[in-house]
């Protein structure tokens, strides 16, 4: 499949200079195209590929761009194809969609492309994503993810930690905004996003594999031995750790970089600058310093074990001892902070934040106002015991009809009337009634009517014995 | 047609005004110079209610904080903090983190309307913010639940407990009786939500049923004890709560006057279940009024 691409491509190189412009590009794309993109690309090209034959037509082409989260017209998609049809074959090859793709995957606008996701997933409209949702999606793709895979596909969006995962607080919402704005903030973010400024940082780790220094066991003043790369050996002061990307920024290991004029600090004349780089964790190892006889000796722990928690009179922290793993009578102690710690304008007095103001006095009366409680519960909430006050009972039941005229008068007819009386049958009348069906019943001859009637005394006749039992108590 | 409209348009008010304003010498008028728009032309009270948008108020110099002016080594209230605070307290704490996080709210607004991009320490100290919100609600949800589940918990160990109080109220020793007393204070506001002080604004919140129940409690305590000491004739039981609020305003001397004072003029009629609450809010607030009448004439 690929053979034939190359063959093609080939063939374009001669034909027309413009598209030699393009296989220019392709150097670019090759540079900028992260590998998952890359394999995305390839595979959706691999799974729309219904005949193999290495070639995409309109239908197979329009559906592999949609997997890839762009939505064409069926004039884009045409005009892609024309661009590359060479034979009049209306197909296009693996290299020249490839070369589309990674092209408009760069173009693409990464705010736009978080948008896109969420409407992706966001079924119900809510504007967030919970869990019920990418379930839903997780079905209809077919896909068999795992509840915990689909919680950490949240938690790697959720910011403020409410368990589903909203846009930022301070991220506007661009369609919301008038057409002359809108370009304003397009252009400004597009300042930032240039080529040459991407991949300034590297990938973000998700929020719930993020640790905190004191968990990673490497904090700003350690001493850090740089066991891969292109430093191999070096020993270095750590000058900070970032627990979004789980790297470090070691005193005298920088390269010079791109900066773009946002981040620029203050003195800042050119867009070049020192910048140190970021080293991940799992390529250093820490390092404590000794001295012993006015000599310097470093010992670099393999790996270290975090336990016995104390409270750190410098950090202001519980923080746990950290020793050399297998060697646990070695404690590489914490580095004094750069900056002591000291109250500051959002700081509370200790005296105040220590007085203790409440105390569970009475159980005959909340602790908490009675106006304050729908703030805490949700007063919508379909598990909630609902109680109807007496104007919702009322419009509930109804209200009862006044009566019509000849309803009165009906009414007042039945009133008239003797009530009827139901008296027990006196004995002569039964046995009269007893003779005559006794009578009748001699007469029959067919066993089946026999056997009928027979079954038909034995029936329960409900109303039959509702009259007896009237009949009976108004006897008693 | 046309005439009309004319003659309409001419006889109104407004015209007659206008050709009084006719200019007659330009060279007379003097016109005062123009008023910039700028900030320097504009005077803002220092108490106008929107400069708490701004971290220090009206002496604020800056629209935006640099990273360094930002406080973003202190930590948010922890739980076991929040814990120890009344309700006041945390409706102040939630109250100044709303405020803060306004102001930060409105600088990254200001901000981006000037092409800053990174808002990352501004959204740090937001993180800090909204989770000392979050665990002020936790904290208030934690207090309500315990009392909901106190409601159904405590029960027998409530009527048990009531009995014994009973029990060592009647039966102390005079010398004992002052503390005993204190005791009972603390014992209707723990088990029945009387207030040792009642406040005119906190009726609403204070009479409940409880609240009647504990009146029935307290009041028949009271003179239990005073009938056991003294030789007063006094005709038991107690009718409902309107013999029995004296018992918990006054002292009991006086309550049981006032209630033979009641039976004898023959007003002291069973109320039915829905007055009590009513009464009982209305004798209390004229109560309350009359002793700061007095307070204040003395």
């Amino acid at each position: 499949m690929s053979f034939i691409g190359r063959e093609r491509i080939s063939s374009n190189h001669s034909v027309t200079p413009q598209k030699n412009n393009r296989v220019n590009n392709n150097t670019i794309i090759k540079n900028e195209l992260l590998d998952e993109q890359k394999a995305e690309i390839r595979e959706a090209f691999q799974m729309f590929d219904m005949n193999g034959d290495g070639c995409l037509d309109y239908h197979e082409l329009k559906v592999a761009f949609r997997s890839l989260g762009f939505d064409l017209s069926k004039k884009e998609v045409l005009d892609i194809i024309k661009e590359y049809d060479m034979d009049d074959s209306r197909l296009i090859t693996y290299d020249n969609f490839y070369k589309t793709v990674g092209e408009m995957i760069i173009r693409r606008d990464p705010i736009e492309e978080i948008r896109r996701a969420f409407k992706l997933f966001d079924v119900d409209g809510t504007g967030s994503i919970s869990l019920r949702n990418l379930r839903k999606v997780s079905k209809d793709l077919g896909e068999n993810l795992t509840d915990e895979e689909l919680q950490a596909m949240i938690d790697e969006f959720d910011f403020d930690e409410d368990g589903e995962s909203t846009k930022n607080r301070f991220m506007r919402d661009i369609s919301k905004y008038t057409e002359s704005h809108k370009k304003e903030i397009i252009k400004m973010k597009q300042i930032t996003s240039m080529p040459t400024f991407q991949n300034f940082f590297p990938d973000k780790l998700p929020r719930s594999k993020q640790k905190t220094q004191f968990e990673a066991g490497i904090i700003e003043g350690d001493f850090a031995y740089i066991s891969q790369g292109k430093h191999k050996g070096k020993i270095a002061q750590v000058l900070n750790y970032s627990t979004e990307y789980d790297t470090v920024a070691l005193s005298n290991i920088t390269s010079q970089k791109l900066l773009p004029k946002t981040f620029w600090p203050e003195g800042q004349t050119s867009h070049v600058m020192e910048f140190p780089d970021f080293i991940p964790r799992k390529d250093i190892k820490v390092a404590g310093k000794e001295k012993v006889d006015e000599k310097i000796n470093y010992i670099v722990a393999d790996e270290i074990v975090l336990k016995d928690k104390y409270y750190d009179e410098r950090y202001k922290k519980w923080i746990p001892r950290r020793f050399i793993k297998h060697h646990e009578n070695i404690e590489i102690p914490w580095p004094n902070p750069s900056n002591v710690l000291e109250d500051n304008e959002l700081s509370t007095p200790e005296e105040i934040v220590m007085e203790k103001t409440f105390e569970f006095q009475s159980i005959g009366k909340s602790p908490i106002p009675s106006d304050c409680l729908n703030e805490l519960r949700n007063p919508y909430s379909k598990y909630k015991i609902k109680k109807l006050d007496g104007l919702q009972v009322s419009k509930l039941n109804g209200v009862e009809m006044p009566m019509t005229k000849e309803q009165k008068i009906w009414k007042l007819k039945q009133e008239e009337k003797p009530k009827k009386e139901l008296v027990p049958l006196s004995d002569d009348i039964k046995e009269f009634i007893g003779e005559k069906m006794a009578n009748h019943l001699n007469k029959i001859e067919s066993p089946e009517l026999k056997l009928h009637l027979e079954h038909l005394s034995k029936l329960r006749n409900r109303d039959f014995e509702n009259t007896m039992k009237k009949i009976n108590g108004n006897n008693l | 047609m046309v005439n009309i409209i004319l003659n309409r348009s001419i006889s109104s008010s407004s015209c007659l005004l206008a050709r009084s304003l006719k200019f007659k010498d330009l060279s007379k008028i003097k016109l005062r110079e123009p008023i910039l728009p700028t900030i320097n032309n504009f005077e803002v009270s220092p108490d106008h209610p929107l400069w708490q948008f701004f971290p220090q108020g009206s002496n604020t110099t800056t629209p935006i904080r640099q990273s360094e002016d930002l406080d973003l080594d202190s930590r948010g209230w922890t739980s076991a903090e929040l814990r120890r605070k009344s309700f006041e307290d945390l409706h102040k704490i939630w109250y100044l983190c709303l405020k803060e996080r306004n102001i930060l709210a409105r600088e990254v607004r200001t901000g981006e309307s000037i092409g800053m991009m990174d808002f990352s320490r501004f959204n740090s100290i937001d993180i800090k913010l909204i989770k000392t919100q979050k665990r002020i609600k936790q904290v208030l949800l934690e207090r309500q639940i315990a009392y909901e589940r106190s409601q159904i918990d405590f029960t027998e160990e409530k009527t048990k407990y009531l009995q014994e109080f009973r029990e060592s109220f009647l039966n102390c020793e005079e010398g004992e009786f002052e503390e005993q007393y204190e005791k009972l204070i603390r014992l209707q506001y723990a088990f029945f939500g009387i207030p040792p002080e009642l406040k005119v604004e906190n009726l609403d919140e204070d009479i409940t049923i409880n609240f009647i129940n504990g009146l029935e409690y307290v009041s028949n305590l009271k003179l239990e004890r005073y009938l056991k000491n003294n030789d007063v004739e006094f005709e038991m039981p107690l009718n409902g709560p309107m013999e029995q609020l004296p018992f918990l305003l006054f002292d009991v001397e006086e309550a049981i006057n006032q209630v033979k004072t009641l039976r004898e003029e023959g007003i002291n009629i069973k109320l039915k279940k829905i007055e009590i609450i009513p009464f009982l809010k209305n004798a209390i607030t004229k109560h309350i009024e009359q002793e700061e009448e007095g307070e204040t004439t003395m």
